[in-house]
């Protein structure tokens, strides 16, 4: 007839406990996002005669408009932002003279970026697409390309 | 009466373990007040760099572009949700832009414009997606 009780209070000593610890012990996540998706380039968009002006009824305006020398680049871009971090620490100062604390995080921003370049007249000359989004968050967290050299010039 | 005991127990644990969390939620503006409904006046080949400013106030952005310039008005609505839990939080922080972009000729004629009109679409939520 006890056992209810019993783990009532066992139940209880638990929430007792994380509550106790809560401020030791903590995860956070955190997501950013900043901007609109971008779409992929359409079919009906042609390097050499789709215009300016067919890009904008297509796409709206551009995240960002960027004078090249003689060109004029469009960038729609969406920006992705995702933070984990963890947190230990137990406060010992005043019984050991120093205290027990360990945190680690870890963040990744991936963009969605479509490029477009167009000629002084206005005729899109070029056009690079990037899904960032799409790539596995701990996969690409952890892949390590930073140190690879770019292929030299013939 | 000790099932009664142990519910009450129970509830009151429950209470202690969501009562310790907390949520907020905020917004925030960078305003420029333009007003979209304008937009159809505007005529490729005839509206002038000057008419647009009467129109839409100074650009939030003005870029040189090669072969005339470009006015930009954009303004961008944030909104953020935070959710604390016992160990657990949680942010999601959501940014969306409207932006117009307006290209003139090197005669300052309008030539060609954008719209993008997404600021609406902020949402509040979880950062799982």
């Amino acid at each position: 007839m006890g056992f209810p009780l019993n783990k009532a209070f066992i139940g209880l000593w638990i929430l007792l406990w994380i509550l106790a610890t809560s401020g030791c012990l903590s995860y956070r996540v955190l997501r950013e996002v900043e901007g609109s998706p971008v779409a992929a380039p359409s079919e009906a968009l042609r390097i050499g005669s789709t215009t300016m002006q067919d890009v904008l009824t297509l796409y709206g305006a551009p995240s960002r408009i960027v004078p090249l020398e003689g060109r004029d680049l469009f960038m729609y871009t969406q920006s992705v932002y995702v933070q984990n971090s963890i947190a230990f620490g137990i406060p010992l100062t005043d019984f050991a003279g120093s205290s027990v604390s360990f945190s680690g995080y870890t963040n990744l921003t991936r963009y969605d970026l479509l490029a477009m370049v167009f000629t002084p007249e206005g005729i899109l000359e070029d056009m690079v697409f990037e899904k960032g989004s799409g790539l596995p968050y701990l996969e690409t967290l952890f892949k390590d390309d930073s140190g690879k050299k770019a292929a030299p010039v013939p | 009466m000790k099932k009664r005991m142990a519910a009450f127990l129970g509830v009151i644990g429950l209470w202690a373990a969501v009562g310790v969390g907390c949520t907020v939620i905020g917004k925030t503006k960078e305003y420029q007040p333009f007003d979209p409904s304008k937009f159809q006046s505007l005529m490729p080949g005839k509206t002038r760099a000057a008419d647009v400013t009467q129109l839409f106030g100074a650009p939030t952005e003005v870029v040189k572009l090669s072969n005339g310039n470009a006015y930009i008005y954009r303004r961008a609505v944030t909104k953020g949700t935070a959710l604390w839990l016992v160990l657990l939080t949680l942010g999601n922080f959501d940014t969306q832009y409207d932006q117009v972009a307006l290209f003139f000729d090197s005669e300052n004629v309008l030539s060609h414009y954008g719209v993008s009109l997404n600021a609406e679409q902020t949402a509040y939520g979880l950062p799982f997606k």
